[in-house]
């Protein structure tokens, strides 16, 4: 175990570094990347933070697929599953799948854009399809 | 001009370049003697350059134009020229764009090819863009101008598109299916979601449409002047093609067009309503169901662009951070799409 500052503590030292010292040092393009940066590191920061993500997904999916969570890294696990998930949805044909898989895929893109952009997901574009209410 | 081996250039020296050549070419195209002053570079994509500046005739006042051109003789996307002669056939028809004084091929005024047009005064960055129109209150007459345009444009005949200009090899939905599975192909991981995606666009592909029209590809917040009027022009036409004139539509009405004004859906300026009327008005069909189909695609094809930009990033072809962070905002347009296809 590493001594403190942990990661997410060196992420906010470097964050604080960028916009308090960097920052007003700078003009042009260099602005604009600057705060791309920043806002890389607050995604990173967010995904450090969560350390149930990967195996959550992994459950969700393995129950989707009904297939065991394979054996390995969280990570590899997930890749395995995202590949067959993948295949399957590419193939179609299993119309009751698909209806299965809609609210399964919505979950998983909910909690990565807790991670890269919260709140995205308070704006919901089904209204504008025919029909909808927009 | 940067070849292999040479120290790149200045961007003072860049500047006095691009400078005499300006005035070397008003003298050999228009015979007009002018000095030019106040050079503003408005955008410098790696391939192509816009540069705003002053041309003052001796004993004249200045006017100011905007100068569009390639700072080598690498391959073009649309040959300048072209793009210029589109300019032309767009503003023939009521297209709002601004007016092109001459176009050459000739590389030797500033390296490459270039077209010379007015400089129409307005807003373009985006976040400004709609700051201006909050205040000025004219989202809903840009909705509106903006239908009115897609009609004017897509009424030319296509046969009379610059002959540089993509035409699609089979229905246009055909070939959009058959480029984003081969990008599918191509992502870093398999997507579950682009997946869906892909297989649901294929079994709701429509049937073919009212024809091929000239289609510019990319109308949207950022390419687009804004002045107190609203509209003032649209520009950047170097993805201008043949196509279906309902993908035009649906392009400028995507979610990451939008800037955070999410409930206008017609580019964060204004609602769907006034967009249709105009466009309808104007002697186009405006077609539902294969509006959204071109929506649910558009959606779709900017996600694995932005994946690919990841990939370019992390291949190393072309690495800089914007480029990274794109990778990361694959997942806006995954719950975008997701949302377009509830069940």
């Amino acid at each position: 175990m590493q001594d403190r500052p942990t990661a997410v503590e060196l992420l906010d030292t470097l964050a604080t570094y960028l916009e308090e010292e960097v920052g007003p040092e700078l003009e042009g393009p260099l602005v604009y990347r600057t705060r791309v940066a920043l806002n890389l590191l607050s995604v990173v920061r967010r995904e450090l933070i969560d350390e149930e993500a990967l195996p959550r997904e992994a459950a969700r999916l393995a129950a989707l697929l009904d297939t065991p969570v394979p054996k390995g890294s969280p990570r590899a696990a997930l890749e395995a599953l995202n590949a067959q998930l993948a295949e399957r949805l590419r193939r179609g044909g299993d119309a009751a799948f698909d209806a299965a898989a809609w609210p399964v895929l919505m979950a998983g893109a909910r909690e990565k854009l807790a991670v890269l952009r919260p709140g995205y997901d308070g704006y919901d574009s089904a209204g504008e399809r025919p029909g909808g209410a927009s | 001009m940067s070849a292999p081996g040479k120290a790149p250039e200045s961007a003072q020296a860049r500047e006095a370049r691009l400078k005499a050549g300006l005035e070397a070419v008003f003298q050999a195209e228009l015979s007009r003697t002018v000095t030019v002053s106040d050079l503003v570079v408005t955008s410098a994509g790696a391939r192509r350059g816009n540069v705003l500046f002053t041309a003052t005739a001796p004993g004249g006042e200045g006017q100011r134009y905007c100068v569009t051109y390639l700072p080598t003789l690498d391959i073009e996307l649309l040959p300048i020229p072209q793009e210029a002669a589109l300019f032309r056939l767009a503003e023939a028809q009521g297209v709002p764009v601004p007016h092109v004084h001459f176009a050459t091929e000739d590389p030797q005024w500033v390296g490459g090819p270039l077209f010379v047009s007015d400089c129409v005064a307005g807003e373009t960055v985006p976040r400004r863009v709609l700051r201006k129109v909050a205040a000025e209150g004219t989202g809903e007459t840009i909705a509106a101008q903006l239908g009115s345009a897609f009609a004017a444009l897509h009424s030319i005949d296509p046969t009379l598109a610059p002959p540089a200009l993509a035409r699609p090899e089979r229905a246009p939905v055909e070939d959009a299916l058959a480029r984003t599975d081969q990008q599918l192909r191509e992502l870093l991981q398999p997507s579950p979601i682009f997946s869906y995606a892909q297989r649901w666009l294929e079994t709701h592909a429509p049937r073919a449409g009212d024809g091929l029209a000239i289609v510019h590809g990319d109308v949207r917040n950022g390419n687009v002047i804004i002045d107190e009027q609203g509209l003032a022009a649209v520009l950047d036409w170097e993805v201008a093609k043949v196509g279906d004139p309902l993908e035009d539509l649906a392009w400028t009405c995507l979610r990451c067009w939008r800037f955070g004004e999410d409930d206008k859906e017609v580019g964060g300026f204004g609602p769907r309503a006034p967009f249709v009327a105009a466009y309808e008005a104007g002697g186009g069909h405006f077609d539902p169901e294969r509006f959204h189909w071109w929506k649910v695609l558009g959606t779709y094809r900017w996600g694995l662009g932005l994946a690919g930009q990841a990939a370019a990033h992390l291949e190393g072809r072309f690495s800089n951070i914007v480029m990274a962070m794109s990778g990361r905002r694959v997942g806006e347009l995954e719950y975008d799409l997701l949302s377009l296809l509830k069940p």
